[in-house]
């Protein structure tokens, strides 16, 4: 780089002084002064000032003396009614939201999720029919007599799970090295071959 | 009206939670439908079988709480909802003159099965917390929190609170996740101490909810600061608007919000409910305190054809699906998806005055 | 006051001596009245009598009282906190590079009589970006991790580098959501321009003095060439309409245009925000206008006649909003903290950290106007290069001094957390920055500004309160502002 002639020699003459080798970039964030808690509290205040400024500046551009930001953001000109025109959509690939959104939500309800959970694969399912619903009653009366075709289960074939079908249930689970619940799980219906 | 609770039998001893599903899958959280007609189905999962008088098709996807014992099944996160909310608690220490929830004395913990449908919930829910007071049981809540926090970070809470019972060693625990996924919804009606007292029904609550933003201030909490517009608080409101824009800068959101006529606003509802069409003008000038000074407003539960034409912008669609309802007319209404319309208890003769836009 | 006068109630005493340097509230005459600011800016007129007691310390009690309800002297623990938070909010604090200004080419196809920027003929060889200077921007560019930018374009003139404007706008990370502005006199448009102009991420800001005759003479120095200009404006205006693209005059502030002319040159057209900006007497203006050094009290004058003027306009026409954007700038900063997006005022100022400028020869400056001191030959504001990066002594130098605080002057004004700092303009006019502050053009302009800004906030007039309203973005139209 050729070497130029500046009618102000360097920063110094300009009154800008150089720092001293040590001092690192302020943050502005220096610690306060105040006592203990009083002190740590405005601190934690001042930080949180900081971080929130971060959190919302992010959303607005920049402007300077060559330009300015009103590109239709901020201030300018509304019409005589303004209508809300929502924030650009961030174009951008998946970035996870770090913050979920404010909730407008009433006494009970809750804030919108902008994430619908994923439906479950409405995969072909062999047990189910139609049209006429089962009643609990009729199932669990096919799986008392399974259990008692397997002499797991001698009470009455009422339709109603009690203590008895419980146990029953608990002790042929056990001894098939099924999950032992004690309840009607899948794998018992499976194992009667048992579909609605 | 979406019902939320249904009527069910189950043969498991005690109650459970678990998530329905159109097909048999290796997730023992899961219960499978067995069969479905117009008005019942039937379920199958490691909780054992059980039955509900609603057909299947809204409900794949819901986690529920299977009560055996009361024979009910209530839905406590609905797939494809955007308003699930939990209730922690029906005790309260305030009594609010329009409480929509009255409080009781007892109390049932059922913080485990809340954990347990939380667990379950879709990646990136968002989750009501509500009561009653849920802070009332601070201890138990923010331990259930942590945890699903810790092992869920992708989930979400709101959470509605009196703020009157925040210090500085509950808040101190308001940390990471606790401050980055929680927003509180915390009403203050007025900034005058004796009014917002007695809307509240308890004396030095003001004072005492002053003292919890503080502590919420210094956390960093995030704070959704809720209004209702009373004929009571509406002559006020610019005082109020003075006093968020002075010490609630910080707070996420501003909700100023129309009346709800159920629980105790049903009976006082003459004396409560204010006409906006005709009274909007100190709403109007709350809203412009808070644009002026960066604070974030939102109105909530009042349909757009009730609100000056330059101040829709501020109006969100905020009556949950399951007790929103709009009137005949509205069939006509351009804007209408993007309306809060009414409550479902909204009194009829008003739910007719309205304008389609 | 509802809730204030409950609060002033309490039976707290109010230790007046507690009124120390923290919470200090500042004073500064407001017609008949006296200002009074504290330092998270919120602010009250109050009698004169009253900022004396203040001044000395020698508050009553039905003072603090006073103070307390209008937020100026906080009592509870909340107050207290909000105080610092609202403080603190009005400090800038670097983010990351999210605003970079990229200058591929020093050559230019016009020579306006003021510009700034010591121009290379269209047909110079050596003033455009090197292939190395190029891999080095794309580099830095690809490495950006802010979520959202903005990168302008400037030269020269930048669209006889499409190609390397192109190459800049591919360098983007995916993941981020970058705006670009084109800063371009719009005398030339062909195919390859336009493609870039299509794109929806693009803006485009051009120079618009005024009217037709008064850009010609400023710009192109003849009538034909600055119809080209016009025609292809009005092109683009039909292509685009009028969100896409943004007009800047430059205004000689001895010969000012006529403000009504000025504001239907930009109203006809589309644009309802003017930013009005003095020839800066840089590069070629120094050598042409020679008297532009001494703008002061001619240009303040003019900008206050200008705000005037639109406010009486809006008035009468409620169809048309029209604002000027550095005073609704100032309104902003007055009433909402966190208003710091505009690079030239804030406080402190962060040198070469959110913001860069990135010249033909890939040297880095912190700002635009830098640059051009530079160029012109006053003083080496180069603060690194886009090879080596930035981070050098001098940048922190820089930075360390780029902030009012401290500065007694600034220290004892009550529109100091409203301002900011300005190093570059300081050493443009004076050639330091540790002249008296009330010395400066700076200083003297912003007073002047915010004076103007608090008088019309505080006034009765409907058509005052209309346009500050809509400049400040309120819904409703009409009512005063804040309490009287």
């Amino acid at each position: 780089m050729k070497k130029r002639h500046f009618l102000i020699s360097s920063l110094v003459a300009a009154g800008i002084a150089p720092l001293p080798p040590a001092q690192g970039a302020p943050d502005g964030l220096a610690p306060t002064s105040g006592s203990g808690g009083d002190g740590d509290k405005d601190a934690m205040v001042r930080k949180f000032a900081q971080d929130h400024r971060i959190d919302l500046a992010q959303h607005r551009s920049h402007s300077s003396h060559a330009s300015h930001s009103s590109h239709r953001s901020g201030s300018s000109g509304r019409a005589r009614s303004p209508v809300y025109t929502p924030p650009p959509p961030r174009k951008p690939a998946t970035r996870p939201a770090p913050t979920p959104a404010p909730a407008p939500r009433n006494e009970r309800s809750t804030p919108p999720s902008s994430i619908l959970p994923s439906s479950p694969a409405i995969a072909p399912n062999t047990f189910y029919s139609e049209p006429s619903a089962q009643q609990i009653r009729d199932i669990v009366m096919r799986v008392q007599l399974s259990l008692k075709a397997y002499g797991y289960y001698d009470g009455k074939i009422d339709g109603m799970v009690g203590p008895q079908t419980r146990e029953a249930l608990k002790r042929f689970q056990s001894d098939y090295g099924l999950k032992v619940t004690g309840t009607i799980t899948p794998e018992v219906l499976d194992a009667f071959k048992i579909s609605a | 009206m979406i019902a939320l609770h249904l009527p069910a039998r189950s043969d498991a001893d005690a109650p459970f939670v678990t998530r329905l599903a159109a097909a048999r899958s290796a997730d023992e959280a899961e219960s499978f439908c067995l069969s479905s007609a117009s008005g019942r189905s039937l379920w199958c999962g490691m909780h054992g079988l059980f039955e509900l008088d609603h057909a299947r098709e809204e409900l794949i996807g819901d986690i529920l709480l299977v009560d055996p014992g009361a024979g009910r099944a209530e839905r406590l996160i609905r797939a494809g909802s955007r308003h699930n909310s939990l209730l922690v608690t029906e005790q309260c220490d305030q009594l609010c003159l329009m409480c929509s929830q009255p409080p009781k004395k007892a109390h049932h913990d059922r913080f485990a099965h809340f954990e347990a449908a939380c667990r379950l919930a879709a990646s990136g829910s968002v989750i009501g917390l509500t009561g009653g007071e849920p802070t009332l049981h601070l201890e138990p809540l923010l331990a259930m929190l942590e945890r699903l926090l810790g092992d869920r970070p992708d989930l979400a809470f709101h959470i509605l609170s009196n703020g009157q019972h925040f210090d500085a060693e509950n808040v101190a625990r308001l940390t990471g996740r606790l401050r980055t996924n929680i927003v509180w919804g915390i009403p203050l009606y007025a900034a005058d101490a004796l009014l917002h007292d007695r809307i509240v029904g308890k004396p030095g609550a003001f004072e005492r909810l002053t003292e919890s933003l503080a502590h919420l201030l210094t956390a960093g909490a995030r704070i959704e600061l809720r209004t209702v517009l009373l004929r009571d608080n509406l002559g006020t409101l610019g005082g109020l608007a003075r006093f968020v824009a002075l010490y609630l800068s910080h707070i996420e959101q501003w909700s100023l919000m129309g009346l709800e006529n159920i629980g105790f606003a049903r009976r006082r509802w003459d004396d409560l409910h204010i006409d906006l069409r005709t009274e909007f003008a100190p709403v109007a000038a709350a809203l412009d305190q808070a644009s002026l000074h960066g604070i974030p407003a939102r109105l909530f539960n009042i349909p757009l054809c009730h609100i000056p034409p330059a101040f829709r912008s501020f109006a969100v669609a905020s009556i949950s699906d399951w007790k929103q309802r709009f009137a005949p007319a509205c069939g006509r209404c351009a804007a209408r998806s993007d309306c809060a319309g009414f409550f479902e208890w909204h009194p009829d003769h008003l739910v007719e005055e309205v304008v389609p836009l | 006051m509802e809730g204030g006068l409950e609060a002033a109630a309490r039976p707290e005493r109010t230790d007046v001596r507690q009124l120390g340097a923290d919470t200090s509230i500042r004073a500064r005459p407001c017609g008949d009245t006296t200002l009074l600011v504290d330092r998270a800016g919120r602010f009250i007129r109050g009698e004169p009598a009253l900022a004396a007691r203040i001044a000395e310390g020698a508050l009553t009690e039905a003072d603090a009282a006073w103070l307390r309800a209008r937020g100026l002297l906080p009592g509870s623990e909340l107050e207290r906190l909000a105080f610092t938070y609202a403080r603190e909010r009005r400090r800038a604090a670097p983010g990351p590079l999210d605003y970079l200004i990229l200058v591929p080419t020093l050559r230019c196809n016009l020579a306006c009589s003021y510009c700034q920027v010591s121009r290379a003929a269209e047909g110079a060889k050596g003033f455009d970006w090197s292939d190395a200077t190029l891999d080095a921007v794309r580099t830095r560019v690809a490495a950006l991790t802010a979520p959202a930018i903005k990168i302008e374009f400037q030269g020269g003139e930048p669209t006889l580098r499409t190609d390397l404007i192109a190459a800049v706008i591919d360098a983007v990370p995916r993941t981020v959501e970058a705006r670009f502005v084109i800063c371009t006199n719009l005398q030339r448009l062909d195919d390859d321009i336009l493609a870039l102009f299509d794109r929806d991420d693009v803006a485009i800001s051009t120079s618009l003095d005024g009217p037709l005759a008064l850009h010609a003479r400023q710009r192109q120095g003849d009538t034909p060439a600055a119809e080209r200009f016009h025609a292809n404006l009005r092109l683009l205006l039909a292509r685009y309409g009028p969100g896409k693209i943004s007009a800047l005059p430059t205004i000689n502030p001895h010969a000012p245009p006529d403000v009504d002319a000025l504001i239907d040159s930009f109203a006809r057209l589309g644009f309802d925000s003017i930013y009005l900006r003095p020839i800066n007497y840089q590069g070629f203006a120094r050598k042409r206008h020679p008297a532009s050094r001494d703008a002061g009290a001619d240009w303040r004058a003019y900008h206050a006649a200008f705000v005037r003027r639109l406010i009486a306009r809006n008035w009468a026409d409620r169809d048309k909003l029209l604002e000027e954007s550095y005073f609704s700038l100032l309104l902003r900063r007055i009433f909402r903290p966190g208003e710091d997006r505009h690079v030239d005022l804030r406080n402190p100022n962060p040198v070469g950290r959110d913001y860069i400028v990135i010249d033909h020869d890939g040297r880095a400056y912190p700002t635009d106007e830098a640059r051009m001191l530079t160029r012109s030959g006053v003083i080496d504001l180069a603060i690194g290069d886009v090879h080596h990066g930035w981070d050098t002594p001098a940048r922190a130098a820089l930075e360390a001094a780029a902030t009012n605080d401290g500065d007694p002057a600034c220290e004892a004004c009550a529109y100091q957390p409203f301002c900011g700092r300005d190093l570059i303009d300081d050493i443009a006019r004076y050639g330091r920055i540790d002249g008296p502050r009330g010395d400066t053009d700076f200083c003297r302009r912003h007073l002047h500004l915010f004076d103007l800004a608090f008088e019309l906030i505080h006034s009765p007039d409907p058509a005052v309160q209309y346009s500050l309203r809509r400049w400040l973005g309120l819904a409703g139209e009409t009512g005063a502002l804040v309490a009287p």
